[in-house]
C-alpha cells in the first residue's frame, strides 16, 4: 500500500461534517465529567479552603493544576485523532508537480558515517530533480574513520555535483556543523538528511514545493522506521512513530497549527533562517530550536504526510533511553527560552501560540505525573484527601499517557496506514511509556544542574544495515 | 475451600484479566503477521502520464505482435488476451469502427489501432482505447482510457472515466466531462462547459480566444511602494514583507519583494509584484495585474482578466481565472492548483491544472443554451 493509498483510507465522506469534530469533543469531555461526577460525591471533593495549613493548600492547589494539565493533554491528544480521522485534510502543496524549480542545496550531517554514507548519496545521485539545480553537500564533521575518503570518492565523480565541506574545527554537534556550513550555501533552499536516511527518487521535489509559498521557512517530511521487524522496542517505535506523523503532525496541519521541523528529511529556507540569526550551535534539539524560532519571526513550518523516507529506529533500550534523553533536554531547553517570547509575540496567532505552548511542554509531562502521583500519596497519608482526587488522577493520566489518548492516536494511525495486524501490540505501548517516562523524568530534573556547552557534541543512533521496502 | 486456595485463584484470575489484553500482541510478536517497514513508493506518484506509460508497457507486452500483424496485413483481428480481455485491432483509417449494436450500450472490447482510429457516436467503451496515430471519439460517447501516438479529439457531450493521454495534441469538444487525467506532449484545448480534474500540457487552451480590451497592462518602471507606504507591515526580514491585516496595492504600482498576508488581499488594475505572494484571506486581482513568483492562497483566489502570473498558483478553495489569464509559460511550465478551479474562456496555462473537487470551463453567457449552463 503506498502514500497515495493511505491518505485514501478515509472514513466515508458523509462523516466528514465539520460539527462532529467539537460534538465528539464535547461528548467524550461530558461523559468523562459524569463518570467522575457519579465517582467522586461533591461532599469527598476536596478543596484549598482556608481552614487547612498553608502547605496542605498549596499541595491541594499544585494537584488540581496538574489534573488540569493532564486533561488539556487528553483533550489535545483527542481533538488532533478526531480531526486526522474525520476533518479536512490539508495537503496543499503536494500537487505542485511541474514548476520552475529552484536551486537547492542537500545537506547530509556525517560523524563516522562509513558504513552508510554511500547509500544515502548514491540515492541523492538518482532523485528526479533538475541536475543543474542541484548541490549535494556531504557534511563530515571530523570523521575518524572512512567517512571522508568516501565522500571525497563521490566528489570526485560527480564534480560540481558533490562539494564536500570537511569540517576539523569548531564546535563539535550538529548544530554547530549545519551553522559553520551555511555561509558556503549560495541557494535558498536547503535540505538536510541524516547520514542513514534513504531519499526515493520523487522525495526531493515534494519537499522542495512548499517553499513557493513565501510564508514558509521550513517543511518537514514523514520518518518510517527501516527496522520495525527487529524486536519489541522496534515494533513499538514504529507505532509511536506513526502516531506522531500519520496523526499528531498532520492534524497540526490541517489546523494551521505548528507543525515540528525534525532536522532531517526536511529543510529550511535559507534566508529565513539567516534573519532569525541561523542555527542555534548550543541549542540540545536544533530542530525544535528553528522551529520555535522561525514561528516567532513569522515563518511557517509545513508538514508533508506524503513525503516519506525510512530511518533507522533504535534496536536496544539504552539507545532508546538516552535518544529519548536528549530530546528532553532538548525541548526543555526552547521551553525555557523561547516559551515568554511566544506569549507575547504579535507574529503568531493565538490557536500556534497555544499549540507552541504544548508542543514545547510535553516533555515535561513526565515528571508533572511523577509529581502529580507522589502529592496524590502524601495528602491520602495526612488525611486530606478521600480517595477522590487519586480517582481523578489515575483516571486522567492514564486516559491522557497510558491509554486512551495516545492508544487511540496510534490506533487511528495504523488505520490510516492501512496495516491492521500491527494494532494489536498497543498495550506493548505502556512499556515505552514507562522507559519514557522515567527517562524523561531524569533528564528533567537535573538539568538544571548541568552546563549545556557540555551537552553539546554528535548524538548518533547506532546504525546497522537494513533493506528498504520500495514499491 | 481455604483461604489459601481462595487467594491464589484470585491472584491468577486477575493476573490474567490483566494480561489478556496482551494475547493478540504476543501472537503477533511470535508470527510477525505485520511486522515490516512500511512500504514507500520510490518513483514520484504525481506524475500525471503515470497511467498512460504503464498502458503502453502494457501494451508492448500483449499486443505488440497484433499491431504488426495488422499494420501490415491491413487486417481486423480479434481475440482474447490472457487475462480473458478481448481485444480487436483495427487496420489504420478504417472508418469508423463497426461496433455491434449490442457492444454500443457497453462495450468490453479492448481496442488499438497500428494507425488512425475514428470511433462511432453514442457509446460506452469500458476497455481502453488506443491509436498508433491519431484518435477521434464519436459524439456523446464514454471512455474508460484512451491513447493516441497522435492527435486525440473527444467529440462533444462525450466523457472520460480514468485518464486520456495525447502524443501530439489533444483537443476536447464543448460540454464533455474528463474525470481523471487528462494529458498531452503537445497542446491541450479545452471547449467551453467542459469539466474536469487533473490536466497536463505544455499549452492548456480553455474555450474560445476572447477578444483583447483595452486594458492598462503592468510596467516594468511602474513607482515601486516602499515599506512605509504600507500599513501593519510587521516584518521585512529574509526578503518577506509580512502585513497583519488587509492589504492593497494601488492601481499601477509595483512591490518588489514576497508578500505574505494574514488577511485579505487586492491588488488594482495593472500593478505588479515582482515575488511571490501568500494571503491568509480572499485574494483577488484586478484587470492586467502581473505576479513574477507564485500565488498562495489559503481562501478563495479571483485573478483578473489579462493577468500574467510566473506560478506556481494555489487556493485551498475556489480559483478563478479571468479571460486572457495566462500562467506560466512555454519554457517555464508550473502548476495551478485548487480545490475547485472556474476558468473563463480564452485563458491559458502552462504545465499542470489540477481541481480536487471540480474544474470548470465557464460558457459564455451568450453561447448558454442548456437548464444546467452547457454551452
Amino acid at each position: 500500500m503506498n502514500a497515495q493509498h493511505r491518505e485514501d483510507q478515509a472514513l466515508p465522506a458523509g462523516y466528514a461534517r465539520w460539527w462532529l469534530l467539537p460534538v465528539i469533543v464535547l461528548g467524550v469531555l461530558a461523559a468523562t465529567t459524569v463518570a467522575v461526577v457519579l465517582a467522586v460525591p461533591a461532599s469527598e471533593l476536596p478543596l484549598p479552603d482556608p481552614q487547612r495549613p498553608l502547605p496542605v493548600r498549596i499541595m491541594l492547589a499544585a494537584m488540581y493544576l496538574i489534573i488540569g494539565i493532564v486533561v488539556v493533554n487528553l483533550v489535545r491528544h483527542y481533538y488532533f485523532t478526531l480531526n486526522r480521522l474525520f476533518g479536512h485534510q490539508r495537503h496543499p502543496y503536494l500537487d505542485v508537480d511541474t514548476a520552475d524549480w529552484p536551486r537547492v542545496t542537500i545537506l547530509v550531517p556525517a560523524h563516522n558515517e562509513e558504513r552508510v554514507i554511500g547509500d544515502i548519496l548514491r540515492a541523492l545521485l538518482e532523485v528526479d530533480y533538475p541536475g543543474d539545480r542541484l548541490r549535494i553537500m556531504p557534511l563530515n564533521d571530523r570523521s575518524s574513520d572512512r567517512t571522508r575518503e568516501i565522500i571525497d570518492e563521490f566528489a570526485r565523480s560527480h564534480p560540481g555535483l558533490v562539494t564536500p565541506f570537511h569540517r576539523t574545527e569548531g564546535l563539535a554537534g550538529k548544530a554547530a556543523a549545519l551553522q559553520d556550513a551555511l555561509p558556503l550555501i549560495k541557494d535558498d533552499i536547503v535540505l538536510v538528511f541524516d547520514a542513514d536516511y534513504i531519499p526515493g527518487r520523487g522525495l526531493i521535489k515534494q519537499l522542495v514545493a512548499p517553499f513557493f509559498d513565501p510564508e514558509v521557512g521550513a517543511v518537514m517530511g514523514r520518518v518510517v522506521p527501516v527496522n520495525a521487524d527487529v524486536n519489541l522496542l522496534t515494533r513499538i517505535l514504529d507505532l509511536e512513530r506513526a502516531g506522531g506523523y500519520q496523526v499528531d503532525q498532520q492534524a497540526r496541519m490541517n489546523l494551521r497549527l505548528v507543525p515540528q521541523y525534525g532536522g532531517t528529511v526536511g529543510g529550511i529556507r535559507r534566508r529565513a533562517v539567516e534573519a532569525i540569526g541561523g542555527w542555534d550551535v548550543r541549542s540540545l534539539a536544533e530542530d525544535t530550536d528553528i522551529t520555535l524560532r522561525l514561528l516567532l519571526a513569522g515563518w511557517k513550518t509545513v508538514y508533508q504526510n506524503r513525503s516519506e523516507c525510512y530511518e533507522q529506529v533504535p534496536e536496544n533500550w539504552r539507545s532508546r533511553m538516552a535518544q529519548i534523553f536528549r530530546w528532553a533536554r532538548g525541548h526543555n531547553q526552547v521551553l525555557r527560552k523561547y516559551a515568554g517570547r511566544l506569549i507575547v509575540n504579535r507574529r503568531t496567532r493565538p490557536a500556534e501560540k497555544i499549540d507552541g505552548l504544548l508542543l514545547l511542554h510535553i516533555y515535561l509531562m513526565s515528571p508533572i505525573l511523577l509529581l502529580g502521583w507522589a502529592l496524590g500519596v502524601v495528602l491520602w497519608y495526612l488525611g486530606v484527601t478521600k480517595p477522590g482526587l487519586i480517582v481523578i488522577l489515575a483516571v486522567t493520566c492514564y486516559s491522557t499517557l497510558g491509554n486512551f489518548a495516545v492508544f487511540f492516536e496510534i490506533a487511528a494511525a495504523t488505520y490510516l496506514d492501512g496495516t491492521r495486524s500491527r494494532v494489536r501490540l498497543l498495550p506493548f505501548i505502556m512499556s515505552g511509556f514507562l522507559v519514557s517516562l522515567m527517562s524523561v523524568a531524569r533528564a528533567t530534573v537535573t538539568q538544571p544542574f548541568v552546563r549545556p556547552t557540555r551537552d553539546v557534541h554528535w548524538h548518533k543512533t547506532e546504525r546497522n544495515h537494513r533493506r528498504a521496502r520500495w514499491e | 475451600m481455604g483461604v489459601g486456595l481462595a487467594i491464589i485463584l484470585f491472584l491468577a484470575l486477575t493476573l490474567g484479566w490483566m494480561l489478556l489484553p496482551f494475547l493478540p500482541g504476543l501472537r503477533e510478536i511470535v508470527r510477525k503477521d505485520d511486522a515490516e517497514a512500511l512500504p514507500i513508493s520510490r518513483r514520484s506518484e504525481v506524475d500525471v502520464r503515470h497511467f498512460a506509460q504503464g498502458f503502453r508497457t502494457y501494451l508492448d507486452r500483449t499486443l505488440a505482435g497484433m499491431l504488426d500483424r495488422s499494420r501490415r496485413e491491413g487486417e481486423i483481428l480479434t481475440g482474447e488476451l490472457a487475462d480473458g480481455t478481448p481485444y480487436l485491432v483495427v487496420p489504420d483509417g478504417e472508418s469508423p469502427v463497426d461496433i455491434g449494436d449490442d457492444e454500443r450500450a457497453y462495450c468490453r472490447t479492448l481496442i488499438v489501432s497500428p494507425g488512425d482510429l475514428n470511433l462511432p457516436d453514442d457509446c460506452v467503451h469500458a476497455a481502453e482505447i488506443y491509436a498508433a496515430g491519431d484518435l477521434t471519439g464519436g459524439a456523446r460517447s464514454v471512455y474508460r482510457a484512451a491513447m493516441a501516438e497522435g492527435a486525440l479529439e473527444l467529440a462533444a457531450g462525450s466523457a472520460s472515466l480514468r485518464w486520456l493521454h495525447a502524443g501530439r495534441s489533444l483537443r476536447v469538444n464543448d460540454n464533455c466531462r474528463l474525470w481523471g487525467r487528462v494529458s498531452s506532449e503537445g497542446p491541450l484545448h479545452l471547449a467551453a462547459g467542459c469539466r474536469f480534474e487533473r490536466l497536463h500540457a505544455q499549452v492548456i487552451d480553455f474555450g474560445d480566444p476572447a477578444e483583447a480590451s483595452e486594458v492598462a497592462l503592468a510596467r516594468a518602471d511602474a513607482p515601486v511602494v516602499e515599506a512605509g507606504d504600507i500599513a501593519h507591515l510587521v516584518d521585512t526580514r529574509g526578503g518577506r514583507w509580512l502585513v497583519a491585516g488587509d492589504f492593497e496595492l494601488a492601481a499601477g504600482r509595483r512591490l518588489e519583494h514576497d508578500l505574505v498576508v494574514n488577511g485579505a488581499v487586492i491588488l488594482r488594475e495593472g500593478s505588479s509584484l515582482k515575488g511571490s505572494l501568500k494571503s491568509r484571506g480572499p485574494l483577488r486581482t484586478e484587470r492586467g495585474v502581473r505576479i513574477d513568483g507564485a500565488v498562495v492562497g489559503e481562501q478563495d483566489v479571483a485573478l483578473g482578466r489579462d493577468g500574467v502570473i510566473g506560478g506556481p498558483v494555489i487556493s485551498e478553495r475556489t480559483l478563478t481565472l479571468g479571460t486572457r489569464c495566462v500562467v506560466g509559460a512555454p519554457d517555464v511550465p508550473t502548476t495551478v492548483s485548487a480545490r475547485d478551479i472556474r476558468v473563463e474562456p480564452g485563458s491559458r496555462c502552462h504545465g499542470t491544472v489540477w481541481a480536487h473537487q471540480r474544474g470548470d470551463v465557464l460558457v459564455p453567457v451568450g453561447r448558454i443554451s442548456g437548464k444546467d449552463g452547457t454551452a
